[in-house]
């Protein structure tokens, strides 16, 4: 190969397209060699990702786009997908058909090649159709596309060598086809007379997009076309011819709009019969049978609080003996040992011991619990169970005016809120994606685990589980009730509901269930190291100097002089504003660095309530009533996520939107609190 | 003629029509829910959320039952899970049950 074409290749783009939960990401990670995230759900990936392909000697850029249906951006990832393949115009458009969810798949093959696109076609999960009773005749499929098509299985890898030898040759040789559909003779008329017009009219548009394609377009209605139309020189003409054909059809097709989708429908189907042959009747799939029990009338619910609930005891249990390990190791072993150590300067000392030890030492104990949990998590997806629960959820959240796509955001959060926040994308109406992405932190993530699981497990002793739960059950409901509250006032609009396509059941992968756990668990362990280490080391110098100076490290061994230090001085104002749930100054103080991040809560208890030689524990048990302890962890559960979830929400929706999800928060959280303590009280408990 | 909501679990139903605005229509039209298309209701929450199949082919004039009991249709892809509020806006009558 000479050098010139080798440079040439490099600067060129592909880009992945298919619908949703077709295994691109899965084909993105074997063509790259890289690991983006795969999950048998819809919407797992939100946004554009960015690779390298190695084939022989040239290297591509490979972009892996989201799920889309079609070319008619619907929902804001959609939007991104069509964006990306219009307007970047990549060399080679890989289109992967799902196999066992054909038409579908077809329709979007359709609309790209209608857009001019050099399409090579990835027939993925043959595997899966076969298991269902079909075969694809893909030689038959490429004589009537007149596109390449190669067949895979990217579970198992197979076919990945033959799609990237068929990449590299549609490099070097663009076929397309724009005609593929037919229109009928009315209609394709038309389609004709604008096609000449544009070619004359708008030579520089027909440049960039075909011809055939944006009298297709522009007759369908599509804003985004009709909008670049109106801004040209001939543009108010054109437009004016637009609508004269539209009318002269008028008498002929009832409505355009959807009649040209269906004869694109039409053509999938059309194909899909003459390529699709019957190799076996069907029998009762898996998929029926578990279908059957899990999105059961009376049986659904319960079955999936059972999950969940199976999901929080698998990891508390599992990991038990792993987080006294570590305890013991870290928080005994590794802090005698520094202490003894002869020659390090005292001040030394007690900043590696008291300060970044007991901080991150106290976080880290929860590592375990955090990777089973995820763990736990990854196979719930794997499997295809998380779709199901939008369906379960429904009809209580439609009592709430929310879609019951919102729970997928919420369910997402149990892990994260980040991530949570960006699944809202996927919900169409934009008033409710608003909200669900408002919502999403109150589900209660791992971080908050450990506030729990340390005070919990110090006053509320056997309960700590049920009590537990309970934060997470608040959690939800409280999201509810903001969420009906939003929509109430500042999201008014009807419920337009909501479309979500169901993905089989599979087998879990286990590499990619290890690899999930093991990407969430990494992100954890790279937050421990990062942002909460700095947090620590920020509360170590807070409590070892004060408004009168510096203090030395006996302020960590004697509650009296830390009192006078910085972390004294804001505990103590922030204990005079939370007066009514009499929370100890160091619990207030915790607070204070867990706006960061909630782990720096414990990391900052491990510190302050480590002082002196008594336990944390004991400390802490001293220091909270249950119900304080209660109260406590209702506000952790409920004031400002983190940091990182508050960017995201600007991120996704604005400055103004993530200042109204900091202050909603804030106030909820108190006032919640202050419900706690003051309903405990007139119960009568303390 | 009723929603698609008040559909019975099982049914397989003929789509009449779909009373939704423009980019849900679209999005319905994608996955294979327009005038006459036939549905098999896999689960109903009646009234409530539904989760429907795609059935290929569209019952042939005069003859609505003939499609049910032969081999003219089969089922298309993934399974749908409409929400409450569209499952109230595709009219449909029942042709058959399974």
């Amino acid at each position: 190969m000479s050098v010139v074409s080798d440079i040439k290749l490099k600067r060129m783009k592909v880009a992945l397209a298919g619908i949703p939960n077709v295994g691109k990401s899965l084909i993105f990670n074997q063509l790259t060699g890289g690991r983006a995230w795969v999950g048998n759900w819809p919407g797992v990936t939100v946004e554009k990702k960015v690779g390298k392909i190695r084939i022989g000697d040239n290297e591509l850029e490979v972009v892996d786009l989201p799920g889309i249906y079609s070319l008619t951006a619907y929902s804001v990832d959609e939007l991104i997908a069509r964006n990306f393949i219009v307007e970047e115009r990549p060399n080679v458009v890989v289109c992967i058909l799902n196999a066992a969810n054909f038409e579908r798949s077809l329709y979007l093959a359709i609309s790209l090649l209608e857009l001019g696109a050099n399409v090579v076609l990835d027939l993925n999960m043959i595997d899966i159709a076969e298991n269902e009773g079909y075969e694809v005749d893909y030689v038959r499929l490429q004589s009537i596309l007149k596109v390449p098509v190669v067949p895979t299985i990217a579970t198992k890898g197979y076919g990945i060598d033959e799609l990237k030898k068929a990449i590299l040759s549609a490099m070097k040789e663009r076929r397309t086809y724009v005609g593929i559909v037919d229109y009928g003779a009315d209609v394709e008329r038309e389609i004709r007379r604008l096609k000449s017009l544009l070619e004359e009219l708008a030579p520089g548009l027909c440049r960039k997009y075909p011809s055939r394609w944006i009298a297709v377009k522009l007759l369908e209605g599509d804003e985004d076309i009709l909008s670049k139309v109106s801004k040209l020189p001939h543009g108010s003409r054109m437009l004016e011819e637009v609508e004269r054909s539209k009318r002269s059809l008028r008498r002929r097709v009832e409505d355009l709009e959807s009649y040209i989708t269906e004869c694109r429908y039409r053509k999938a189907l059309e194909i899909a019969q003459q390529v699709l042959k019957r190799i076996k009747t069907p029998e009762v799939t898996l998929t029926d049978l578990l279908d059957f029990v899990l999105t059961h009338k009376v049986l659904g619910m319960p079955i999936a609080l059972s999950i969940m609930y199976l999901l929080f005891r698998f990891s508390f249990e599992v990991s038990a003996p792993l987080v006294d390990t570590i305890d013991i190791v870290m928080n005994h072993w590794l802090h005698d040992w520094l202490l003894s150590l002869p020659g390090l300067p005292e001040s030394l000392k007690s900043f590696l011991a008291d300060g970044i030890l007991a901080g991150i030492g106290s976080v880290l104990v929860f590592l375990p619990v955090i990777a089973f949990f995820f763990l736990g998590f990854a196979l719930l997806e794997d499997v295809g169970y998380m779709a199901r629960i939008a369906f379960i959820v429904d009809k209580i959240f439609h009592s709430f005016h929310l879609p019951g796509k919102a729970a997928i955001p919420l369910v997402i959060g149990f892990g994260c809120n980040v991530p949570a926040v960006m699944a809202a994308r996927t919900i169409e109406d934009e008033n409710e994606r608003k909200v669900a992405a408002l919502i999403a932190p109150l589900s209660s993530c791992n971080a908050r685990l450990p506030v729990y699981m340390v005070i919990a497990g110090a006053v509320l002793r056997a309960y700590a589980g049920a009590v537990i739960l309970s934060l997470y059950a608040l959690g939800i409901l409280l999201a509810l009730i903001v969420g009906w509250l939003f929509r109430k006032t500042i999201f008014k609009g009807p419920s337009t509901g909501f479309i979500l396509e169901l993905p089989p059941y599979l087998s879990p992968k286990l590499s990619n269930v290890v690899f999930k756990t093991w990407e969430r668990t990494k992100r954890f362990l790279f937050k421990a190291g990062t942002v909460i280490l700095l947090g620590v080391i920020v509360v170590w110098l807070l409590s070892v100097s004060g408004p009168g100076g510096y203090l030395g490290p006996k302020a960590l061994e004697a509650p009296e002089v830390l009192e006078r230090g910085w972390v004294g001085v804001i505990g103590h104002v922030l204990a005079w504003a939370f007066a009514p749930m009499k929370w100890d100054w160091r619990a207030c103080a915790a607070l204070f660095f867990g706006f960061i991040a909630k782990e720096t809560v414990v990391g900052t208890m491990g510190i302050l309530y480590g002082v002196g030689e008594e336990r944390v524990t004991e400390a802490i048990m001293r220091s909270f009533t249950p119900l304080t302890g209660y109260a406590y962890m209702a506000f952790v559960l409920i004031y400002v996520p983190c940091l990182a979830t508050i960017a995201m929400i600007r991120n996704e929706l604005g400055l103004k939107y993530s200042l109204l999800a900091l202050i909603y928060e804030v106030i909820l959280a108190y006032f919640v609190a202050l419900s706690i303590v003051g309903i405990g009280h007139l119960m009568g408990i303390r | 003629m009723m929603p698609l909501a008040f559909a019975h679990e099982g049914a397989v139903v003929k789509v009449l029509q779909v009373k939704a605005g423009r980019g849900l229509a679209r999005r319905l039209r994608e996955l294979g829910i327009f005038e006459n298309q036939l549905l098999r209701v896999v689960k109903s929450r009646g009234p409530g959320p539904t989760i429907v199949e795609v059935l290929c082919g569209s019952v042939p004039q005069g003859r609505p039952s003939c499609v049910l009991t032969s081999c003219y249709y089969h089922r298309m892809g993934g399974r749908i899970l409409l929400g409450f509020g569209i499952s109230m806006k595709i009219l449909v009558e029942e042709v058959g049950n399974q």
